[in-house]
């Protein structure tokens, strides 16, 4: 068995809904790769298995979220096959919007109440439920605080997504 | 934490704090969104199983042979580039345009020689001289103006 077979039997693999792929200590503990220069090799295998699999449509993404490495189809295919949860629901999209934001500001953990002031809505419950239940979110009903689960890094681009902000708040 | 990479991380929340739209929020989320692959079939066993199949199929060891071409010295031709440079500057916009918005690091990551990326940086210059692509100075982010190529 070659680098590559491993490689994508580790970016492959799903153990739950939301988690993918695998970080890359584990991949460089199952490559048995070890030394001053892991961090180079591990690019290199990336950069090497990234060029054989696009004819594929295949690319390799990072998750900042839980640190894992994994595959996606190219994003040059996701409006054909309708990456987009959110198509008919703009409402679902601005208030996980604003969960990740708040999320990512405080190490991963959002107050309820906080929320609901940035959204400017009176109840966002119902909101909360519909999302905890497509697995983005995880509310922590004693605390009244909602943590992000990894999911959302698996489907959403969220370097990119910033990008898109950060452009549009410069120009 | 992540934020706080991008720099932007009061920005981000005064701008969350001027109410915006949902669908103004919605529209932010376009061209952002991963279908992630993942092969259920695949498993350590069956690679293992794949392998052992293929090798016993391997009876015979590849043979090199040295490919003899004769050479005809009145037929010199000196070569020239198959494409213009201005050819070579489209070619890298169609690769590149894709990818945009991103960081400017980003279009050199894959490069691997220094000849490389000098080159690639003297065309991304052209780029940004026929407006093709903006940089901006602030987040160190290449992208296309509006009215450029859509993503």
């Amino acid at each position: 068995m070659n680098e590559i077979s491993l490689l994508m039997y580790l970016l492959s693999r799903k153990d739950q809904l939301d988690e993918m792929g695998s970080t890359k200590e584990e991949i460089l503990e199952r490559l048995q790769i070890s030394g001053r220069n892991k961090g180079f090799m591990f690019k290199k295998l990336i950069i090497e298995l990234s060029k054989y699999i696009s004819p594929l449509g295949l690319e390799i993404q990072y998750n900042p979220l839980n640190t894992h490495w994994f595959l996606t189809f190219k994003s040059s295919m996701n409006d054909l096959i309708l990456a987009n949860p959110f198509q008919d629901k703009p409402r679902l999209a601005a208030t996980l919007f604003c969960a990740i934001i708040l999320c990512l500001k405080s190490n991963g953990i959002a107050k309820i109440v906080e929320l609901k002031k940035l959204r400017n809505k009176k109840e966002i419950r119902d909101d909360l439920k519909d999302l905890e239940n497509l697995g983005y979110i995880k509310i922590i009903k004693n605390y009244n605080e909602i943590n992000l689960t990894p999911l959302i890094g698996y489907q959403l681009n969220l370097e990119k997504l910033f990008m898109k902000l950060s452009l549009k708040l410069n120009v | 934490m992540y934020l706080a990479l991008f720099g932007q991380e009061k920005k981000f929340l005064a701008f969350l704090e001027s109410n915006p739209s949902d669908m103004e929020i919605f529209n932010l989320f376009k061209g952002c969104w991963y279908k992630p692959f993942n092969l259920n079939a695949l498993s350590l066993d069956f690679l293992e199983e794949s392998k052992d199949s293929l090798e016993s199929r391997i009876r015979e060891g590849y043979i090199i042979e040295n490919l003899e071409i004769p050479l005809k010295d009145e037929n010199f031709i000196l070569e020239m580039p198959s494409s213009s440079f201005q050819k070579t500057i489209e070619n890298y916009f169609n690769k590149i345009y894709k990818k945009l918005p991103c960081n400017m690091d980003d279009l050199f990551e894959e490069l691997e020689s220094q000849e490389e990326i000098y080159e690639k940086f003297i065309i991304i210059l052209h780029l940004l001289q026929n407006g093709k692509i903006m940089y901006q100075k602030q987040t160190n982010f290449i992208y296309i103006p509006e009215g450029g190529k859509d993503e």
